[in-house]
């Protein structure tokens, strides 16, 4: 019985020792991450060097994101899944669907100075955009669209479905609908007839950030307009022949590139055309001041300003507000801008700044096989003065 | 009959001396496998501070393109540009270069290094090092920008 006592010790002990011995050996090797850290490493490296090179900026102009994302497998092992998405760019072909009448999509035609197909495309920050209408204006049939664009009000609660596809809504008009959609809510009070654009929110900030780089074309013997002043534009050529444009019948010649001030209000020529073969004479201005003040006549109704308003008064009101994230899954924006007369091109460039916002988006590769063990690069091209900013993400993984 | 042992007695210490045995032989398993992890982590650490070296660091002179006036090792004109001067100036290194390469990089004098510079094919621009056939190496793996395309390089320790 003694010696069996004895047996039953030794076994104990045993199983002791088996216990304790793995715990203080697995301590010892609990810190090794040297496989993700030198891949994290590698696409980071890859990142900086496609960047330096030039090779980022051709793959995301091309929009050629499957491209990039081969070519960075290319140089990583071949053990490695990766994918790309690339945050806060514009599209470079914006698809619209005007929800309107034939007079009223004229109206947004000249709204944003398109008079004909050519102008449909336009220089943005090193790249080429391009608005391209659908051929329905009907919102059920505007499945392809990137965003719809109205007048007035229209009842969108069987078109919600569209914010999780990641289209986005713009409203024009005065009067209050879809209050939830448009974050609009009416104030009363007196309204000032002057906004600018509200840098104190980033979503807002960026649409002013478009504004300033987004050109408006201006045919040859016609007004812009700078607050609430129209300004007669004629293109020329002077006497070295080359391409010019005065302003309000001045003797002054401007040429491409330069920056003029016109009532406190800087204005960039970006383009001109003074090919007078064709009846196509014309030149691209932006406004680039970032604090402009726009001007409305008719300010009223009152609709009260918050963290979403892209325009705002000096008394709190607002004349254009954004809304984003709408639906449950984060996407989806929509944007309420006061009327205007058509012939305002101030109001004609935030415009096209909205469209450019309200289009921006997440481009990206997918994986299947990334599971959650990934690793996340993120990537911030900062903006230059020919291109713009954005952030590339990207996961990757060992497959074996 | 004191003094003969009984059954369970020899049981017990032939268990005792099983696991006394077994501790005895993993431990020595474990020492010999984090002595060569420790030495692989060290490669890598080592490895990694010459890439950065390769990817920022210019050099003195900062123009340089032989070894023979230079006096601090680095092949980058700008971070993550490299002198393709600097590269030719280092391919083919003879041992008296690669020498005075391992000696600017302050490497262990029981360690050795190679430096392959490729195109995206894997084609080699630059090459600098000594390799052997027995030693363990541990491969660090950067990219950079030479002439605006990109390249590979990779570090061997040994």
């Amino acid at each position: 019985m003694k010696g069996f006592i004895k047996i039953l010790e030794a076994i104990l002990s045993l199983i002791l020792i088996f216990g304790i011995i793995p715990y203080f050996i697995s301590f010892s090797k609990s810190s090794e991450e040297w496989d993700n850290a030198l891949l994290s490493l590698s696409i980071r490296d890859i990142l900086i060097s496609l960047d330096k090179s030039g090779i980022l900026k051709s793959y995301i102009i091309s929009g050629n994101l499957e491209g990039l994302k081969n070519y960075i497998s290319s140089l990583l092992p071949g053990n490695v899944i990766i994918d790309i998405s690339v945050n806060g760019l514009p599209k470079n072909i914006i698809k619209i669907g005007c929800n309107c009448t034939s007079e009223e999509k004229i109206r947004l035609e000249r709204i944003l100075g398109i008079s004909f197909t050519q102008d449909q495309e336009f220089s943005f920050r090193g790249r080429r955009i391009k608005f391209e209408f659908l051929n329905t204006n009907e919102i059920e049939r505007m499945g392809d669209a990137d965003l719809i664009i109205f007048f007035g009000c229209r009842n969108l609660s069987k078109y919600l479905n569209y914010f999780d596809e990641g289209k986005a809504f713009i409203m024009i008009g005065n009067d209050v609908c879809e209050e939830k959609i448009f974050n609009i809510s009416l104030k009363s009070g007196l309204v000032s007839s002057y906004s600018k654009i509200n840098s104190n929110s980033l979503e807002p900030f960026r649409i002013g950030e478009y504004f300033v780089d987004v050109p408006i074309r201006i045919y040859n013997n016609s007004n812009f307009w700078i607050k609430e002043n129209s300004h007669l534009l004629n293109v020329c050529i002077d006497n070295k022949s080359l391409p010019c444009i005065k302003i309000d019948n001045l003797p002054e010649e401007y040429h491409i590139g330069d920056t003029i001030i016109i009532d406190g209000t800087k204005i960039k020529i970006r383009d001109i055309d003074a090919d007078y073969s064709d009846e196509k004479i014309f030149s691209d201005i932006s406004i680039v001041d970032r604090n402009y003040n726009f001007y409305l006549s008719n300010p009223y109704p009152g609709i009260e300003a918050n963290e979403k308003t892209i325009l705002k008064t000096t008394n709190e009101f607002s004349f254009a507000q954004c809304n984003y994230l709408i639906s449950n899954y984060g996407n989806g924006r929509a944007v309420w801008i006061k009327n205007f007369e058509e012939e305002r091109t101030d109001f004609g460039q935030l415009l096209k700044a909205i469209i450019l916002w309200a289009s921006e988006e997440r481009l990206k590769t997918t994986e299947k096989k990334i599971n959650k063990n990934f690793i996340k690069v993120d990537y911030f091209v900062s903006g230059l003065m020919e291109f713009e900013s954005f952030v590339i993400t990207l996961r990757a993984q060992y497959v074996y | 009959m004191k003094a003969q042992l009984n059954i369970e007695f020899i049981l017990a210490v032939t268990l005792f001396i099983i696991s006394i045995l077994f501790i005895s032989y993993t431990a020595t398993q474990e020492w010999f496998s984090l002595k060569t992890e420790i030495d692989e982590e060290e490669k890598k650490l080592l490895g990694y501070a010459i890439s950065q070296l390769i990817i920022y660091d210019k050099g003195y002179p900062e123009n340089w393109d032989s070894l023979e006036n230079l006096q601090k090792f680095g092949l980058s004109l700008h971070p993550y540009t490299l002198s393709r001067n600097k590269l030719n100036a280092i391919n083919n290194c003879s041992y008296e270069n690669y020498n005075k390469i391992k000696n600017f990089l302050s490497l262990p004098s029981d360690k050795d290094f190679l430096i392959i510079i490729t195109d995206q094919y894997e084609r080699i621009i630059s090459k600098c090092g000594i390799e052997h056939n027995i030693r363990e190496i541990v491969w660090i793996r950067r990219f950079a920008v030479l002439d605006g395309n990109i390249v590979k390089i990779i570090i061997g320790i040994y």
